[in-house]
């Protein structure tokens, strides 16, 4: 008995004491980012897939070869988990030093001042001398410079040459109106037969009915963050799309308007790479994704336009690379903002991936590198930069909530639950108080 | 004779104001043992719950800090949101549709697998199998590629010369549909559980009402039926809070489904709070499901006097 006993406390005792050290173990075991003494850690964080992961990562390492006393780690993930991992970051109070912006969140954050001013870093040690005004304008919040844009593109559409030549139809024409879409896909839906439609549904992209609204010549938002469109707009909008889903021109509503969206779109897919539609709306910086999917070729041209008005497309502003405005070492990273844009070995790394980069220099020099379909963009950039004129307003921070109220009204009423005219008063009133919430 | 009069025995000594050290030295072990589970508890349960409590009466987007706003969040979901009304509508039509088919499917199958096959144990773990996955992501990617535009059921059903088919997850009608038969799917967990309760049914009750001249189906619905009453009403708490909850489904199936046909409550909660920063209003969103799960496992509680019989009386 006392031996088994002595055993037992032993065993107690050693237990308790593994249980007490593990728990010490694990509190000391919180990760460190000291690095070597002396030396500014700098965080960055983006959204991209590992294509964009690698460029940056060759970015990072050309900076620290030539400043070596920064060292900089980086992490991505994909567009919607980086919103909610930066906003808990935040709330946490250990968010990234550079911090990749888009602007659907710019006036959010910027409200909140979350960003950097960088105003006394321009010119030096951000030079931007050199750099598309165009694009810097249309990246700013209340006038002031947040961030360096990294890319900038222009919505696009794109369209199989394979189906096209298939229906007997010649390419399409960049000036052709809405109406001339119309019956042009109408024409491609008949020819193609069951099962093929000519294009996808735009009624629920708020892409494509910005730059419809630009063509009458109003922007989407008013300066003071209130819907400038009427409800003749909507009605007009969705009128036309569900014509062109009555005459067949168009997806039905369960693979268009109503089809679930993935929180990535995933292009094989999409009814045009697997065939069932031969128009897709896009941004034009995706078309080297969308080829690498696709085994035909896919050729890009601009929306349709509304005839005697003015120029819809704008020139966007892909993504920008702010500096957190809770930042320790503001220097090293505007110092690191200005190599992204202007140093040679950068831009080469990271070439048109991001979207059109902003310094001349860069286009001169990435010329030589670039694949066909690449090419073929800037061909388009080319091409649409013609039925384009600037964007002034600035999305409101409820901007990506009105969106996806759009989304479900244009869904509601391709399947037929709600006419048109209750559905834009209604999607009006919604949007209404969203705005006003925010 | 009194307590006193026993009083050299060790126990009374213990009472005598020793027993709380002893207690503590006999159960240090033990208190030691759960410490770190009980700290997971108030860290990472206990403590959270509070912390959303608070937040459901503030504004708080993540990116400043919050606000307090008392009651806003909750008048604004009962008042201002048509979106929360619609989420509250789809989640009571798939809790109070696929439990009960749930569980009707699998105490049919319970049934039939007590009836002493052959492998039965192999069919037992296959019908297992898909309660095991069934709420993962993977499962809910495969669903979506099974029902889609493209896939098998409708390459099945084309096998058949059936035209003109649909993506059975992306119109209203059917999505909630195929939600609902992937909630069946699942029912091997609670299908176990009432092959366990039949096999305790003593043979003897259907031997004599055999004799008596009873058929199988009277001797399913007066013997076995309110035998399994406790098991019944078991799963059907379990599976009730369960289905509330579902998530990952409504959210890689259908997210939200054709013009919110599919808007599960948490998923609605989920895009508010991390797609619209609206962390005290999904906060608000939690805490109000939790009061109706607790309201729906009350009134079962409270109407199983009337239903549930427990083989020792205890009805």
């Amino acid at each position: 008995m006392q031996t088994t006993l002595k055993r037992r406390e032993f065993l107690r005792a050693g237990t308790a004491a593994l249980v007490g050290s593990s728990v010490l173990g694990l509190v000391s075991c919180g990760s460190t980012n000291s690095g070597t003494p002396g030396s500014t850690p700098l965080k960055l964080e983006f959204w991209g897939t590992t294509e964009r992961d690698k460029r940056t990562r060759q970015v990072i390492s050309l900076f620290e070869q030539s400043h070596p006393q920064v060292k900089i780690t980086s992490q991505f993930t994909d567009f919607n988990s980086y919103w909610v991992k930066l906003g808990t970051e935040i709330s946490g109070g250990n968010e990234p030093d550079l911090l990749q912006m888009d602007m659907s969140y710019l006036a959010q954050f910027t409200q909140r001042g979350l960003l950097l001013d960088l105003t006394k870093d321009i010119p030096d040690p951000i030079n931007l001398t050199d750099f598309d005004q165009v694009l810097l304008k249309g990246s700013e919040a209340n006038n002031t410079v947040y961030g360096v844009p990294l890319g900038g593109n222009y919505q696009a559409t794109f369209y199989r040459t394979d189906l096209l030549t298939k229906a007997g139809v010649g390419d399409p024409d960049p000036n052709m109106t809405w109406d001339q879409f119309a019956t042009y896909t109408t024409k491609i839906a008949k020819a193609l037969g069951q099962g093929v439609w000519g294009t996808d549904d735009g009624s629920n992209n708020g892409i494509i009915f910005e730059v419809f609204l630009r063509q009458r010549g109003k922007e989407a938002y008013t300066s003071d963050g209130q819907i400038n469109y009427s409800k003749q707009d909507l009605v007009d909008w969705w009128t036309y799309w569900d014509d062109m889903r009555k005459s067949g021109a168009c997806l039905p509503a369960s693979l268009g308007a109503g089809a679930p969206t993935t929180n990535t779109t995933n292009p094989p897919d999409s009814p045009l790479l697997t065939g069932k539609s031969v128009f897709h709306f896009d941004w034009s910086n995706l078309i080297v994704a969308w080829q690498k999917f696709s085994p035909t070729k896919l050729a890009m041209t601009v929306f349709p336009q509304t005839a005697g008005s003015q120029m819809g497309h704008y020139f966007k502003c892909s993504q920008m690379m702010s500096i957190s405005s809770r930042t320790k070492h503001t220097a090293e990273a505007a110092s690191f903002l200005n190599f992204t844009i202007n140093d040679p070995g950068a831009i080469k790394a990271l070439d048109i991936e991001r979207g059109i980069p902003g310094a001349a220099t860069a286009k001169t020099i990435l010329k030589p590198q670039l694949t066909a379909v690449q090419q073929e963009e800037l061909a388009y950039i080319d091409l649409v930069s013609q039925y384009a004129r600037p964007k002034a307003v600035l999305d409101p921070p409820a901007a990506g909530q009105v969106a996806t109220a759009f989304m479900l009204y244009a869904s509601k009423i391709a399947f037929g639950q709600i006419s048109i005219p209750a559905g834009a008063d209604q999607f009006l009133a919604d949007a209404q108080k969203l705005l006003k919430k925010a | 004779m009194t307590l006193e009069d026993l009083a050299p025995s060790p126990l009374y000594q213990r009472k005598q104001g020793r027993r709380s050290y002893r207690a503590l030295k006999e159960n240090l072990a033990a208190h030691v043992f759960l410490l770190p589970w009980f700290a997971g508890l108030l860290i990472f349960t206990v403590g959270p719950m509070i912390a959303s409590l608070y937040y459901s009466f503030t504004r708080y987007d993540l990116l400043s800090p919050p606000q307090w706003i008392g009651l806003g969040n909750y008048v604004r979901m009962f008042t201002q949101d048509d979106r929360y009304l619609t989420a509250l509508r789809v989640t009571f039509i798939y809790v109070f549709v696929s439990v009960p088919l749930k569980l009707t499917f699998a105490l049919f199958l319970a049934v039939l697998l007590s009836k002493g096959l052959r492998a039965v144990g192999l069919y037992r773990a296959i019908y297992y199998v898909p309660s095991l996955l069934g709420g993962s992501v993977a499962i809910a990617i495969l669903w979506k590629r099974i029902f889609g535009i493209d896939g098998i059921v409708n390459q099945a059903l084309g096998l058949f010369g059936v035209t003109g088919l649909q993506s059975w997850i992306s119109v209203p009608n059917t999505a909630m549909s195929t939600l609902v038969l992937l909630a069946i799917w699942q029912f091997g967990s609670p299908m176990l559980i009432f092959v366990a309760g039949l096999k305790q049914i003593p043979r003897e009750l259907y031997d004599s009402a055999q004799v008596d001249g009873a058929g199988p189906v009277s001797r399913f619905l007066q013997i076995t039926l309110p035998l399994l009453t406790p098991l019944i009403f078991f799963n059907l708490v379990l599976q009730m809070i369960g289905s509330f909850q579902v998530f990952t489904s409504a959210l890689i199936v259908t997210n939200g489904g054709p013009a919110d046909a599919t808007l599960f409550y948490t998923l609605y909660l989920y895009q508010q709070g991390f797609g619209n920063y609206q962390m005290g209003y999904a906060s608000a969103m939690a805490w109000v499901l939790m009061v109706i799960i607790m309201v729906f496992t009350a009134m079962t509680f409270l109407t199983s006097r009337f239903w549930v019989f427990y083989q020792d009386g205890r009805s």
